[in-house]
C-alpha cells in the first residue's frame, strides 16, 4: 500500500510510490533551518488514549484524562498508530510525504493525541477537583467568578476509618435531587424550601454552588491528599461562603478544617451515633490543630434541650460535623434523637453561635439503609445551612 | 398471580358475601413516578399477614388482573367496578396497592356516600399542581379526589419533610396534621376534623410511617409516625366513625428490608378490620 494513501483519505494528484526504506532510519531530511519544528520533534501516542468505538470508516478516540472524544478517519488513525513508539515524522514517512501529512500530524498534536516524547515528564499531578454526575440539590456548578452563600464539596475518602464511605457523596447528591434548588420565576432569586415540621421557610435567597469532588489518588501519601482537600476548599470557599463538605469518613474533618478560611478559633461540634469513638479518634486529633479551640461530641444521649448550646459559650464559630446515621437510619440504644430534635438543636446552634462550616461524614454504605441515611443527611444539611443563613 | 390470601381468609370469586370485609389487590405501578415495585405490594402484604388472625370475617377476591403494563384508564375503571360490586354486596372494600393513584378509583366508586370525608395518612400531601404531572399520578391523586362531587373534607395526617411550598394551605377543605402534631396531640383529637355522622374513606400510604419501621416504599421521608401511633390514630377513627372503605398503598417489597414494611402494613390492617366489621353492623 502506498504510504501516503495509508495516512490520507486520498492520494495527492501527483500520486506515486515512495521508497519505504527511508522511513525508519533516516534523520531529518534537508536543511532544518526554517523548517517546521514539528518535523524535528519526536512524537508518540499519548498514554491517556483509549478507543471508544469503531466502524468501517471511523474510529472514536477518547482522552481519558480530559474526557474529550475525537472522531478520526481510518487514515488518521493509522497515522496515529505509526507513532506507537517515539519517532519523528520523517521516520514514519519519507520527506516528500512528511510535508503533506504535517497538517494531520499537527491536528493530532493539537488534540493531545500525540505528545512530545522528549518533553520533561511532568510531576504526577492530581486535579484539585473533579466534576460529579449529580450536583447537590441540582445546584449550579461552582464558578470562580461568583461567590455563593454555600459551596458544596465532596471528599470521597474512607481510608482512615471503619466505614465504607467513598461513595457516600454520590449517594447524598443523588438523594438530594428530591429537594431541587430552584429560582423564583419572578425575581430570579433562590426560592428556598419549606420546612413542614417547623412551619418555616428556609434558605430563601441563599445561593448554592457545587464544586464537585476532591479526587482521591489511591496509594498516594496521605499528606498530599490532606493538602489537596485544604487547597481545594481554600480556593473555592472564599468571602462569606460557608462550605458543605460531603464525606467521606471522619478523618475528612481535619483535612477540611485545614482549608477553612476563618481567622478565629473554631469549636467543632460533632453530632454522631458514636460520640466516644469521635472523641477518642478524630476529636483528639482535631484538638491538636491550632485553629480548633474545643471539640463537642454529641451522641444518641445528647442533651437535646436547645439551651444546652448556650452553655458552650457566646457567639462561637462552629464547624458542624454531622453523621447522618444518627437519626432515621440506625437503631441506637438508648434510642437516638429524632430528626425533629436534631433540627431544633441545629437551629439553636445557628441562633446562638455562627456556623462557619458544615459536613456530613461517616455515612457507611454497608449499613442497613444507606439510602435512608443519605436522605436524613440531606435534611440535616439543609437544616444546618438554614441555621447558618437564616439564624432562626 | 396471587400466592396467598390476606390473613389466610378464603379466596373466593363471584359468590356474594355480605357483612364481611372484601379484599382486592391492585398490583399497579403506573401512577408511580418515583420507584418501581409497588406492584408487588399486595402479595407481600398478604404473605406478611399470614401470621396474624384478626377477629373479623373476610374474603380475599384476589388481584385485579392485567394491571401491570395495562392501560391505566381501564385499570381505574375495573377497580371502580370491583369496589362498586363489593359495596352492593354489603361488604366493606379493602384495597391493597399498588401505587397511591389507584385510591382515586375506590373513592370515585363510593359516590353513594355523600358527603364522604377522606382520611389520608401520607408523608406527602399528594396535592401537586397539574403542570409537570400526568393526570394519573400518585403525586397529585388527592388533588383529583378533592374534585369529586361527593368528597367533603380531607384530613391529611403525617405530612412532614422539606417541600417547595406550604402545602397545608393548598385546599380550603383540607386539614393537614403534620407528623409531629400527630405524634404529640392526643389521638382522639383527630376526630375533631371528621363530623360524627359522615362516612369516612381511609387511605394509608405506608410512607406515613417512619422509614426506620417501613423503609420499603418509593419516597421515604424521615421523621414519620411509628407503626403503633398510626395504628392508634386509625383505630380511633375506625371505632368512632363509619369507615366505608380502606386502602393500604405504596408498599414496595423491592426496597424493603427483611419484609418489615409489608409486616407493618399487615399489622395496621389487622388492627383495623375488626373495627370495620363492628361499624358495618351498626
Amino acid at each position: 500500500m502506498a504510504i501516503l494513501e495509508a495516512f490520507c483519505d486520498e492520494a495527492p494528484a501527483s500520486g506515486g510510490e515512495y521508497p519505504a526504506g527511508d522511513a525508519r532510519h533516516s534523520g531529518p531530511q534537508g536543511d532544518p533551518a526554517g523548517a517546521d519544528p514539528l518535523l524535528t520533534t519526536r512524537l508518540m501516542v499519548s498514554d491517556d488514549l483509549a478507543l471508544e468505538s469503531q466502524d468501517d470508516t471511523h474510529i472514536v478516540v477518547i482522552n481519558t484524562a480530559s474526557s474529550a472524544r475525537t472522531k478520526l478517519s481510518l487514515s488518521a488513525y493509522r497515522l496515529l498508530k505509526a507513532f506507537a513508539r517515539p519517532c519523528r515524522i520523517d521516520q514514519v514517512a519519507p520527506a516528500q510525504v512528511a510535508a503533506q501529512i504535517l497538517p494531520q500530524v499537527r491536528m493530532l498534536v493539537d488534540k493531545q493525541m500525540l505528545v512530545d516524547a522528549d518533553a520533561p515528564v511532568p510531576a504526577d499531578t492530581v486535579r484539585l477537583r473533579t466534576a460529579v454526575a449529580y450536583k447537590f440539590c441540582g445546584a449550579p456548578a461552582y464558578a470562580k467568578s461568583k461567590i455563593p452563600d454555600f459551596v458544596i464539596l465532596g471528599v470521597p475518602y474512607d481510608l482512615a476509618g471503619e466505614t465504607d464511605s467513598r461513595l457516600a457523596p454520590a449517594l447524598i447528591r443523588r438523594k438530594s435531587l428530591d429537594y431541587s434548588y430552584q429560582l423564583d420565576f419572578g425575581d430570579g432569586r433562590p426560592r428556598g424550601w419549606f420546612d413542614v415540621n417547623r412551619g418555616v421557610w428556609m434558605l430563601r435567597g441563599a445561593t448554592l454552588a457545587d464544586a464537585g469532588d476532591v479526587p482521591v489518588d489511591y496509594g498516594e501519601n496521605r499528606a498530599c491528599w490532606v493538602e489537596r482537600v485544604g487547597t481545594a476548599l481554600a480556593e473555592c470557599c472564599t468571602g462569606h461562603s460557608v462550605p458543605l463538605i460531603l464525606g467521606g469518613d471522619r478523618s475528612v474533618t481535619g483535612a477540611a478544617l485545614g482549608g477553612l478560611r476563618h481567622p478565629g478559633k473554631l469549636t467543632v461540634v460533632q453530632i454522631t451515633a458514636d460520640p466516644e469513638h469521635a472523641a477518642d479518634g478524630a476529636g483528639r486529633h482535631l484538638l491538636r490543630m491550632d485553629k480548633v479551640e474545643r471539640v463537642v461530641s454529641l451522641g444518641a444521649c445528647l442533651d437535646r434541650r436547645p439551651e444546652t448550646v448556650r452553655a458552650w459559650g457566646d457567639a462561637l464559630s462552629i464547624y458542624l460535623s454531622i453523621d447522618p446515621s444518627i437519626a432515621g437510619a440506625r437503631w441506637t440504644a438508648p434510642p437516638g434523637p429524632t430528626l425533629h430534635e436534631l433540627k431544633v438543636l441545629i437551629a439553636a446552634i445557628g441562633k446562638v453561635h455562627r456556623i462557619v462550616g458544615i459536613e456530613l461524614v461517616g455515612l457507611d454504605m454497608r449499613s442497613r439503609s444507606p439510602e435512608l441515611a443519605a436522605i436524613t443527611g440531606c435534611h440535616l444539611a439543609l437544616a444546618a445551612m438554614s441555621a447558618a443563613h437564616d439564624r432562626f | 398471580m396471587t400466592v396467598a390470601s390476606l390473613f389466610g381468609w378464603p379466596n373466593a370469586a363471584g359468590e356474594p358475601a355480605g357483612d364481611a370485609i372484601e379484599i382486592v389487590g391492585v398490583p399497579s405501578d403506573s401512577g408511580n413516578s418515583i420507584a418501581s415495585g409497588a406492584r408487588f405490594g399486595p402479595d407481600a402484604i398478604r404473605r406478611a399477614s399470614l401470621v396474624l388472625r384478626p377477629d373479623a370475617n373476610g374474603i380475599d377476591r384476589g388481584d385485579i388482573g392485567d394491571v401491570h403494563d395495562g392501560d391505566w384508564q381501564d385499570v381505574l375503571e375495573r377497580v371502580e367496578n370491583a369496589v362498586n360490586a363489593i359495596v352492593r354486596r354489603g361488604s366493606r372494600p379493602v384495597l391493597l396497592g399498588g401505587d397511591h393513584a389507584i385510591s382515586y378509583a375506590a373513592v370515585a366508586a363510593l359516590r353513594e356516600c355523600r358527603p364522604l370525608n377522606i382520611l389520608w395518612f401520607d408523608a406527602h400531601t399528594d396535592f401537586c399542581a397539574w403542570p409537570n404531572a400526568h393526570w394519573h399520578n400518585h403525586k397529585q391523586v388527592l388533588r383529583r379526589i378533592a374534585g369529586l362531587d361527593h368528597v367533603a373534607r380531607i384530613v391529611q395526617v403525617g405530612h412532614r419533610g422539606i417541600t417547595y411550598f406550604d402545602e397545608a394551605s393548598r385546599f380550603d377543605r383540607m386539614t393537614v396534621v403534620t407528623a409531629r402534631a400527630a405524634r404529640e396531640a392526643p389521638a382522639e383529637t383527630i376526630l375533631e376534623h371528621l363530623p360524627r355522622d359522615e362516612p369516612v374513606y381511609m387511605s394509608i400510604d405506608i410512607d406515613a410511617v417512619d422509614p426506620r419501621w417501613a423503609p420499603g416504599t418509593g419516597h421515604p421521608v424521615p421523621g414519620g409516625l411509628s407503626v403503633a401511633r398510626l395504628r392508634r390514630l386509625a383505630r380511633v377513627v375506625a371505632d368512632n366513625r363509619e369507615v366505608v372503605g380502606l386502602d393500604m398503598m405504596e408498599v414496595n417489597p423491592l426496597l424493603d428490608d427483611r419484609d418489615r414494611t409489608s409486616a407493618a402494613a399487615a399489622a395496621i390492617l389487622a388492627e383495623l378490620v375488626p373495627a370495620l366489621m363492628r361499624r358495618s353492623h351498626h
